[in-house]
């Protein structure tokens, strides 16, 4: 499958290990506009001042969590159909069917390797 | 002996007696009370499910430092070892680089969890410290708020963890009821 690969990512995590991870990954994947934030909070100014092509967020962050976050941008006209994947530990089943629930496009268990990121990411927004 | 069982009571012996009833009844009010603060330190929640919990948590931690570490190591051997040139080597290299990179995410994983540790003792510390206020020892805090049979001594901050961590779904990595990435896809792919 064909990726833009011109598209804007945003990675938010509050692990900065965990950012420059995915941030390489991406960038090895040919991504090259790629920006972070530490939370949900500081993820809806960036979404709100920029269009970003594909959303990769944490769940468990502070103080607002991945999964608030993703209803915030779920609730938001200008924001909605963004896709949104969940990179995360929380992997209970519960965790996996709010998200779903609440519009996640995929999601992620961590640890995970590049191959994951890249099937998720095509699946998500390839051609 | 038989004597001294005949002999009636002096006053003095019923006073001795009633200050020693008294004294017992005092010893078993206190112990009642002790009784009742020490069920709600909340032991049974703590040796079975947070000190549990705790366990899982460090040996997972031990385990996943363990497992990153022999991770670098064979990516580092496998390029020192390398005998590939040109764009072979290139590729091995790529490939150990990646490698290093998903070992690295141990980090995260074994932050989140040591967190958790952190968070359980805390809540343990405060427990601690309401049980020695109301048991009077020490300089312990009082407990607020109304105080039931069945309450336990959780302190503000467990209490407001707790009730974030519920309301967000945030238990953090691994434990009981983690699923991998395959039960992930899915469920993913049947829950509408």
């Amino acid at each position: 499958m064909a990726l833009d690969t011109s598209m804007p990512i945003l990675v938010v995590d509050d692990y900065q290990t965990m950012v420059r991870i995915i941030k390489n990954l991406l960038k090895q994947l040919g991504f090259e506009d790629v920006d972070d934030a530490s939370d949900g909070t500081a993820a809806l100014d960036k979404l709100k001042q920029k269009k970003y092509g594909l959303v990769i967020s944490d769940w468990n962050m502070e103080p607002m969590t991945g999964y608030e976050l993703l209803r915030q941008v779920r609730s938001d006209d200008g924001l909605r159909t963004t896709p949104f994947i969940m990179v995360t530990a929380e992997s209970k089943t519960e965790n996996v069917i709010a998200a779903k629930k609440a519009g996640v496009n995929n999601y992620i268990v961590k640890p995970f390797n590049a191959q994951t990121l890249k099937t998720k990411i095509e699946a998500v927004c390839g051609a | 002996m038989a004597h001294s069982v005949l002999r009636p009571a002096a006053p003095s012996d019923t006073a001795d007696r009633d200050g020693q009833a008294r004294e017992i009844g005092t010893v078993a009010v206190r112990m009642a009370e002790l009784r009742t603060a020490i069920s709600r330190l909340g032991v049974l929640d703590i040796a079975e499910t947070k000190l549990g919990a705790v366990h899982v948590d460090i040996n997972d931690v031990l385990a996943s430092t363990r497992s990153a570490a022999n991770t670098i190591l064979e990516a580092a051997e496998d390029l020192l070892a390398a005998t590939q040139t040109g764009n072979d080597y290139r590729m091995l290299v790529e490939q150990r680089m990646f490698a290093l990179m998903e070992a690295c995410s141990f980090q995260d994983l074994t932050g989140q969890r040591l967190q958790r540790v952190t968070h359980t003792l805390q809540a343990m510390e405060e427990r601690l410290r309401i049980f020695a206020g109301t048991v009077k020892v020490g300089h312990g805090t009082a407990l607020s708020g109304e105080v039931g049979p069945d309450t336990v001594f959780q302190g503000e901050v467990e209490r407001q963890r707790a009730a974030r961590n519920d309301a967000n779904m945030v238990h953090g990595p691994g434990g009981a009821g983690a699923i991998p990435q395959e039960t992930v896809d899915w469920l993913f792919a049947t829950t509408s």
